[in-house]
């Protein structure tokens, strides 16, 4: 996990929710006399945003996107440019990703299924909906909780056995002996990784009745705010579980050197309660299956809603299909936030949610201005070169803000267009300085036609 | 202290007391009893058996469906291990004079956590899903498949829905206090709202005054009331009538019996919307429908209700035993009479709920030129039971006649 300020994300959030009901749509008229833009009527043509989308999306969740200005559609059914990408969990191939695209949307957690390290390279921000499926996740975690108490699973399938041999009332109470088990009161759950889920699991814990311990080293304040108040932090995953009947793993799946791939692996194994219950509603990844293997072999369980080819099997292994956040209400959540995450995004440029960009927002763009953000590598001399490109056009800049995350940086400029010198500029051109600067990926116009304005600089050559 | 031997084998006249050596009580168990509950016993005053116990005292049991014959007739008391007592006759034990016990609240807890179970095994489909997985495990499809196929199983979330639950004791409070726990909205029903129940319930809890208008607006609901046979009592009544007003889609979950639901009426309800039923009973006719779930009886199939619930018959059948005290019965009225002063003998009259009788019992300790110290009558129905508590000089000879 990548830090950044809590109370800033905060501050934003709050601001973005204002924001979620007054969003300006672009306004082919903001401009007043007193512009001495030579081109401006090129870019007060009608259009349309072109929103593409991967899997079935919620319908309203596409509701947020104003039907006059953003066209919503299947992506292998479109035969326009797409803008923004909505996907669920389609595999997105690169090639899908087209010059056009300035943004994709993720509508869920994780981001596994997108090359999100590619799209960095392209300038192209990734945006996911954190939270959103949080309650749908924490309530399957539940169930998984309860249904690794008792043989519940194989109970119901036995009493399917039984009533179709016509035995199911005179069996009942002799075979229930073989599905009893223990109750979750009273017993410890260990959660690993407190972000909206985690933290959400735990509080529904305790109020059960439990005993909760937890660990996570990037806690957050926020998320410290949601914890249950009796819980015990642990400075270890492997403390965290030696003491627990119950264990969740609710932590991202990170790839590579450092992450977390089969980070349940032997050593925390080994340190379980041999009786305990893992639930693994994160990532399947997560879990080490071979080491696993032996803890379900000495009477342990294993709650997981992803696939496992070694275990699929196993008598104490309960594999759910990834049903963690196929709720209706989840889906329409995930499928609103990331709307409202590209809607403000394509019409000021702010990002929040971003998985690979730096979260930015500049103050609502003042009246007769013009806004314009640039993608640009994060290499030393490029906001210099920018402000001078601009400053040549007699280009006033009103206010900017530049945020860098890793190896991306990001700018959002609004400029005065009323050019006092008595020479005008041309958009097209500036725009096309800009984008051609040393490390410069893309730019955008903020004005005019919708879906307009999008400029890219790939491998030295320019596309508009 | 005065200590009795509570004989075996036929009924004897008492005599001279000090020629009485202690024996130990014997409790009959049917069904694996906890040991933890039995343990409650103590070793040097009962034997516990569950085979030759031609002369128990006492009978434990679990569900075993208790017949008149296996009743011994030294037994004086029956206690079942869990809330209902439908597999034992209770009137006919009424008749007899046999108190019966329960454990109310018990398995409170036990059953509350399968009906959370229930409730999230109706919102999505769950149990469809994992045997759908198995199935794709088995072809080697899995990971192929997965993404794909979960479209079929997906479903709502609790949060922001409205449960409805129909009797609010032990554990209608339980499951009501949870739910709201997990965000849902209640509404609730009991017509004989006691008052220790009524501070057990969550404070935003909406009472209506019927069961269907308890049902009309909810998502889900559960059912959480005694069977009682005959007329005026409660088979079916979970019916048509109360049906036709469900929400189409709501969640029906019965972990309270079986004959509560009328299941004609339910298949109708289940074929005509994606609503759902999920029981803990077996269910003849719905057993094989899509949008039912039936589990075995399960509800109080945990270590801790075992080990509570026999530890409460426990105690319950050894203050009966010990001291003559009642509670937890569901035919005897409570009686609880303070403790036996020193030098005292404790009498127990089990008699019908007749005129008269009082003063009979008294008048034959009169007879008996027995003082009586202290003494509590309480009656329940068709039984009375009498407490009495009689001062002894030493060399009294002792004579009960009826």
């Amino acid at each position: 996990m990548l830090s950044r300020s809590v109370l800033a994300r905060a501050n934003i959030n709050r601001a973005c929710t204002r924001w979620a009901s007054a969003i300006p749509s672009v306004d082919v008229d903001h401009f007043s006399s007193g512009w001495n833009i030579e081109d401006i009527k090129n870019y007060t043509k009608p259009g349309f945003y072109n929103v593409h989308t991967y899997n079935k999306i919620s319908g309203k969740g596409l509701e947020r996107f104003p039907k006059d200005t953003y066209v919503v559609e299947p992506a292998e059914d479109s035969s326009q440019p797409g803008h923004v990408i909505m996907l669920r969990s389609h595999k997105l191939k690169e090639e899908q990703v087209g010059t056009t695209t300035r943004a994709i949307a993720r509508c869920g957690a994780g981001t596994n299924n997108i090359p999100v390290d590619r799209m960095t390279e392209l300038g192209i921000p990734v945006f996911n909906t954190p939270g959103a499926n949080a309650n749908a996740v924490k309530e399957l975690v539940l169930c998984g909780l309860l249904l690794g108490s008792r043989k519940i699973v194989d109970g119901i399938n036995h009493m399917k056995e039984l009533g179709a041999q016509g035995l199911a009332r005179e069996r009942v109470e002799k075979d229930k002996a073989l599905f009893g088990g223990r109750e979750i009161k009273g017993k410890t759950l260990a959660v690993v990784g407190l972000g909206h889920i985690g933290s959400s699991t735990a509080r529904d814990a305790e109020m059960l009745g439990m005993n909760v311990v937890g660990y996570d080293p990037g806690l957050s304040i926020e998320s410290a705010l949601k914890l249950p108040t009796d819980i015990q932090l642990a400075d270890s995953i492997a403390s965290a579980c030696s003491q627990a009947d119950y264990i969740s793993i609710n932590i991202p799946y990170i790839k590579g050197e450092g992450g977390t791939h089969g980070i349940i692996g032997k050593d925390i194994i080994h340190h379980l309660k041999p009786d305990s219950v893992v639930l693994n509603f994160a990532r399947g990844e997560l879990v080490d299956s071979e080491a696993m293997k032996e803890h379900l072999d000495g009477g342990g369980k294993y709650v997981c809603d992803f696939p496992d080819d070694l275990l699929w099997d196993h008598e104490n292994a309960i594999l759910l299909p990834h049903l963690g956040a196929s709720t209706e209400e989840a889906e329409d959540e995930a499928a609103a936030m990331a709307a409202e995450t590209l809607r403000e995004y394509s019409e000021t440029g702010n990002i929040r949610n971003s998985v690979n960009f730096p979260t930015t927002a500049l103050p609502a763009r003042p009246e007769n201005t013009l806004r314009i953000t640039v993608v640009n590598k994060n290499v030393p001399g490029v906001l210099a070169k920018l402000t001078e490109e601009i400053s040549k056009y007699s280009l006033n800049i009103v206010q900017q803000i530049n945020q860098s995350r890793g190896t991306i940086a990001y700018n959002v400029l609004d400029l005065d267009p009323s050019i006092n010198d008595g020479s005008t500029a041309s958009l097209s051109a500036l725009q096309k300085e800009i984008t051609m600067l040393d490390g410069v990926l893309s730019s955008r116009i903020l004005f005019g036609t919708p879906g307009a304005g999008y400029a890219r600089n790939i491998n030295g050559e320019y596309h508009v | 202290q005065i200590d009795v031997e509570h004989g075996r084998g036929a009924w004897k006249t008492y005599g001279d007391v000090k020629n009485y050596t202690m024996g130990k009580y014997q409790i009959k168990t049917f069904n694996k009893i906890s040991t933890i509950g039995l343990g409650r016993f103590p070793t040097d005053e009962y034997e516990i058996r569950a085979e030759d116990a031609a002369n128990a005292h006492a009978i434990l049991l679990r569900s075993h469906k208790l017949k008149e014959e296996e009743i011994p007739k030294t037994c004086r008391a029956i206690a079942r291990c869990g809330a209902g007592t439908n597999n034992i006759p209770v009137d006919r034990m009424s008749e007899l004079g046999i108190p019966v016990f329960n454990t109310p609240g018990a398995n409170a807890n036990a059953v509350k956590e399968l009906a959370i179970c229930g409730m999230l095994l109706g919102s999505r489909r769950v149990i469809d899903g994992i045997n759908h997985m198995s199935d794709l495990g088995k072809q080697g499809l899995a990971k192929e498949r997965v993404e794909k196929d979960k479209a079929l199983f997906g479903g709502r979330e609790l949060a922001g829905k409205t449960l409805a639950v129909i009797g609010l004791g032990h554990i209608g409070s339980l499951i009501a206090h949870s739910s709201q726990g997990l965000g849902m909205t209640l509404k609730g029903y009991d017509p004989c709202l006691s008052i220790n129940s009524a501070l057990r319930l969550p404070r935003e809890m909406d009472l209506t005054d019927s069961i269907v208008s308890a049902v009309a607006d909810a998502d889900y609901i559960s059912i959480n009331i005694p069977y009682i046979k005959g007329e005026g009592g409660t088979h079916g009544i979970v019916g048509k009538d109360v049906i036709d007003h469900f929400k189409p889609g709501a969640v029906l979950l019965n972990f309270a019996r079986g004959e509560l639901v009328d299941s004609e009426a339910m298949k109708e309800f289940l074929d005509s919307s994606n609503g759902r039923y999920v029981s803990d009973f077996p269910e003849d006719l719905l057993w094989n429908h899509e949008n039912c779930i039936v589990l075995p009886h399960l509800g109080a199939s945990t270590e801790e209700a075992e080990d509570g619930a026999a530890a409460m018959a426990a105690e319950t059948i050894r203050d009966f035993l010990e001291t003559g005290t009642i509670r937890n019965s569901v035919n005897f009225p409570d009686t609880s009479l303070l403790d036996r002063p020193k030098d005292s003998i404790r009498f127990t009259v089990v008699n019908k709920n007749v005129t008269g009788m009082l003063a009979h019992i008294t008048e034959a300790f009169a007879e008996a030129n027995m003082n009586i110290i202290q003494q509590i009558n309480h009656s329940r129905g068709p039984i009375a039971y009498n407490v009495l508590d009689c001062a002894t000089s030493n060399d009294d000879v002792l004579s009960f006649k009826h």
